[in-house]
């Protein structure tokens, strides 16, 4: 069997385990044990099987997601955010889809600390999802918008995804920055709109709360100083150059303990429940880290990627044509791999194509940036789904999510298709 | 028996994996406190986190997260199955995890050795940082889990494990009545 | 037959542009086409995979980073000790490569990991690149630098400034954010790894180079489908892409230059005297850190590693072109090599 054959084999043998409830994260190791042992023997698939599971979680970087899950599970405990969206909803209670944009708002502000989705997801998702759903919000809306919000994390500044990009394509780091903040607000403003029309179509989705008076406002405004205290000491520390986006979470997380003790809110059990949560949500969301990685090495070794270049290259397409093509095959490729894997896996196989076509790279960067995060939210590998999921499965099914999240894709792919109808401009 | 048995593997990762966050919070948090004002940062903060802790945060878990059904998988074409099915596809599940983890523990034990037997170290600033028994995380956390997948397997086989679907509705009310 | 080389640092380092395209050029020539080459970047095997991606045959050619690995290589790696050593990258190139060919100790610690080893390259000279102007010894006080080795933490700790240690794809965010002042790298990396968006000086100091990565190991799979002859012609190709590599540096330090993205500030005594007084001391005790690791009778080794030095100095002149060069090192390393026994 041709080693693409394989490839294609086992992006099938992937969807019907998934579909067989199979565990996803052993779905993702298996498949790729088995496609790796056929495209190049069993060693060199013990091999990875033996080194990647170290290597992907013994990470420095990734250390901000279980942080900012603690922070959140904390924060959560202790009763601090309830204070935050009891705010949120005397102030917008009333707009429509007022805490859904609440939620999607606080999302692109944690974005401006954490430089992934997933730990701008752990972040947000614990504190948002309970209290939508408190107020009778339907929980695909209140689980879509936190999951989609999370993308926002890894296009707004600081950005792993656009900073690797900016070294491989040799692009000015700080234009792609100023980029991804217009394309993190855009997605913002496209997200809100899609709030908006689930508002317009289903109202009963989601409920508008009472009006309150001004001074009902303020109050309960200055009722959330520990809230504020902790975003303040986040965003200090960061911006002053106190700590990096990586050391954010755990000085999130330690604030976040030290208010709860302070104000006694805190009591030991509910600091252990945080705990336990915590290693909850890192036992299910790293194991699938791990099999993610796994899979993105045996596409790369089935040369499926390489095959791909070759094909699109092959074709002769118009520079539209080309660029819908690449769009369609990054959507693909988002449902399966992780964004990190697959941005190392495509560009050099699209970046001299579309250098031919003059193409510029930095609009190309926050294009593919675009794309990738949309894959963090498309079934069946969808990490940003599976975070919130991790944090509010008491309540939600993974399914109702991927539901939820339809009327963000759309928003998204409106997006890209302003992204491309804008291209003539740059 | 069995019960007993899971009770102390769900116990011993609870503890040893709380006390795990708590130690890479504490320490990024001084890292950055005394870098920020005795000039200095913790030693070897960066390598710690992310050979130690990190990994034990990722793996240690695992067997718990079975424990508590906390594993994520998709429901939506089997939501519905009762009885005979229901126990094929649970098996499916339960056979491959097990698989998995029976390889990994394997792989990663063999890594393990062998970077045991060359004391595997990195030079942390003017610092030797062993990081050899770093490795030994996984072998150990995959096997935990491996127990309890093997405890699945037997309950299914003898019609001991009863899981049903989430009632998302019915624990939305609880959470609300809690808290 | 195809050679899958993973040069795993990303499509835009030295390695996938410069080093690995010239090799495999070289290869196709010197066999006839009978063995060709292709790499895949980034995706596959990552840097710290590497060591047991070539042994497990996951890959057949790659760079091997050897500080990632140091307990597996203390012989091979002993010269990042000695960074000092050497006026150019060329020589140092060089120097390390005939020295690892021909030290058996560190012939059978590829031998254990199951690879071959066929040269390594070098950096040029690091300079301290930074986001505020350092001058004088007195400018280093206090000063955050990320140190990228225990011989840079041991400097930056002497001059009075802070080591930090931080993973390299932290460093541009740490920089732009003021987590640190400064890094210890050479000035291409200004162009290679954008750091020109965050960084404003550049200090010549001229403090040693990398010289720890053994850029051309080949998997003993690979070497085992090979004959002598085109085993000699791999060797000998690798020899053209890794002169071709350093050259690549240098060139993008030129362009550095030429379009002034930074200011190039020269240290004044103060900071050099610093700079020679910390190599004397730094290299007399070379020989008690190494045997620290592992390395027996260092000293005879550290002067072994010297003579080649100067040797080198006294070959490379500056006008040589790389073919010369490569030619060069072909004659004067692997022409006294016996292939068929070589890595075996
Ligand atoms: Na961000
Ligand atoms: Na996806």
């Amino acid at each position: 069997m041709d080693p693409v054959t394989i490839g294609v084999l086992a992006l099938v043998a992937l969807l019907v385990l998934i579909g067989l409830r199979v565990p996803i994260a052993a779905s993702l190791i298996a498949v790729s044990f088995v496609g790796i042992w056929a495209v190049a023997g069993l060693r060199p698939a013990m091999s990875m099987l033996s080194t990647i599971p170290y290597t992907t979680s013994a990470s420095w970087t990734l250390s901000s997601i279980p942080m900012f899950l603690l922070m959140g599970y904390i924060a959560f405990h202790s009763g601090l955010t309830r204070g935050l969206f009891e705010a949120a909803r005397v102030w917008w209670g009333w707009l429509p889809g007022g805490l859904a944009i609440a939620s999607l708002a606080g999302a692109s502000g944690f974005a401006a600390v954490s430089g992934s989705s997933v730990a701008c997801s752990a972040a947000i998702g614990r504190i948002a999802v309970p209290e939508m759903a408190r107020a009778g919000y339907d929980l695909r809306i209140a689980t879509g918008s936190v999951a989609a919000g999370g993308t926002i994390g890894a296009l707004i500044p600081p950005s792993i995804i656009l900073i690797l990009f900016g070294i491989q394509a040799e692009t000015s780091i700080n234009d792609l920055f100023l980029g991804g903040l217009i394309l993190g607000l855009g997605s913002l403003a496209f997200y809100v709109a899609a709030v908006l029309i689930v508002w317009w179509r289903h109202p009963e989705r989601l409920p508008r709360a009472a009006g309150h008076s001004m001074g009902d406002r303020w109050k309960k405004t200055l009722e959330i100083w520990p809230v504020l205290l902790l975003i303040g000491a986040v965003f200090g520390g960061l911006f002053s150059g106190i700590f990096t986006a990586t050391e954010a979470g755990a000085f999130g997380s330690f604030m976040a303990l030290a208010i709860g003790i302070g104000r006694r809110t805190l009591s030991w059990a509910r600091f252990k429940e945080s705990l336990v949560d915590t290693l909850l949500s890192s036992g299910s969301l790293f194991i699938i880290a791990i099999g993610a990685n796994l899979f993105t090495r045996l596409v790369a070794m089935s040369g499926l990627s390489m095959q791909m270049g070759d094909f699109v290259d092959g074709l002769g397409l118009g520079t539209l044509t080309l660029l819908l093509l690449i769009v369609l095959i990054y959507l693909v490729i988002g449902m399966f791999l992780e964004p990190i894997g697959a941005l190392l896996l495509t560009l050099p196989l699209f970046l001299p194509v579309l250098a031919e076509h003059g193409v510029d790279k930095l609009w190309f960067g926050l294009l593919v940036a675009k794309l990738l995060e949309i894959g963090m939210i498309t079934p069946p590998v969808g990490l940003n789904v599976f975070v919130i999921h991790s944090v509010a499965r008491d309540y939600v099914r993974l399914e109702q999510i991927f539901a939820g999240i339809v009327p963000f894709i759309l928003a998204d792919l409106a997006l890209v298709a302003t992204m491309l109808a804008l291209r003539g401009f740059m | 028996m069995l019960n007993l048995l899971e009770t102390a593997i769900a116990r011993l990762s609870m503890v040893l994996g709380a006390l795990v966050l708590l130690a890479m919070m504490l320490q990024v948090v001084i890292d950055v406190f005394t870098r920020t004002f005795l000039g200095a940062g913790f030693p070897a903060t960066p390598d710690l986190v992310g050979k130690y802790y990190m990994v034990a945060v990722s793996v240690l878990p695992l067997a718990l997260t079975e424990l508590k059904r906390r594993h994520i998988e998709a429901t939506v074409f089997t939501h519905n199955l009762r009885g005979v099915p229901l126990r094929v596809v649970q098996m499916l599940g339960f056979g491959i995890f097990t698989a998995v983890l029976a390889v990994m523990t394997w792989g990663s034990g063999q890594e393990a050795i062998r970077q045991m037997s060359r004391g595997a170290y990195i030079e942390a600033g003017t610092l030797k940082f062993i990081t050899w028994p770093s490795y030994w995380i996984l072998p150990i956390s995959f096997a935990l889990a491996l127990v309890v997948l093997l405890i699945r397997i037997f309950e299914t086989l003898t019609g001991r494990f009863g899981d049903h679907d989430d009632d998302p509705v019915g624990a939305l009310e609880d959470m609300q009545e809690e808290i | 037959d195809t050679i899958r080389a993973t040069s795993g640092f990303g499509p835009n380092h030295a390695i996938a542009k410069d080093v690995y395209p010239a090799m495999f050029a070289k290869l196709s020539e010197l066999t006839d086409g009978r063995w060709k080459g292709r790499d895949t970047p980034s995706g596959l095997v990552a840097p710290n995979e590497m060591s047991t991606g070539l042994r497990d045959g996951v890959t057949d050619f790659g760079p091997l980073l050897m500080p990632y690995f140091i307990a597996d290589y203390p012989e091979s790696a002993m010269m990042s000790e000695l960074s000092m050593l050497g006026s150019s990258a060329q020589v140092v190139s060089a120097a390390v490569t005939e020295y690892v060919v021909t030290c058996a100790p560190c012939q059978a610690e590829f031998k254990r990991n199951g690879q071959v080893y066929l040269g390594s390259d070098a950096t040029p000279l690091y300079d301290i690149l930074s986001t505020k102007p350092v001058k004088t010894l007195e400018d280093m006080k206090g000063l955050k630098i990320r140190s990228g080795s225990p011989f840079y933490a041991a400097f930056i700790e002497k001059t009075g400034g802070a080591p930090v240690q931080m993973p390299s794809s932290e460093l541009f965010e740490s920089l732009s954010q003021g987590v640190i002042d400064a890094t210890f790298s050479s000035p291409h990396e200004v162009i290679a790894n954008r750091l020109g968006d965050v960084v404003d000086y550049v200090t010549e100091i001229e403090e040693g180079v990398f010289n720890g990565a053994a850029t051309t190991t080949a998997s003993k799979m690979l070497w085992d489908r090979m004959s002598a002859e085109d085993r000699g012609a791999l060797a000998t190709a690798s020899q053209y892409g890794l002169v071709a590599g350093v050259d690549g540096f240098g060139k993008q330090i030129e362009e550095v230059r030429a379009e002034k993205l930074v200011t190039f500030i020269a240290p004044d005594q103060s900071l050099i005297d610093a700079r020679d007084s910390f190599n004397a001391e730094r290299l007399a005790n070379a020989a008690t850190i190494l045997e620290g690791r592992g390395v027996t009778d260092a000293q005879a080794k550290i002067d072994r590693y010297k003579a080649l030095i100067d040797k080198w100095e006294g070959l490379i002149t500056p006008e040589m072109t790389p073919d010369e060069l490569a030619a060069l090192r072909t004659k004067e390393i692997w022409s006294k090599i016996d292939l068929a026994s070589y890595g075996e």
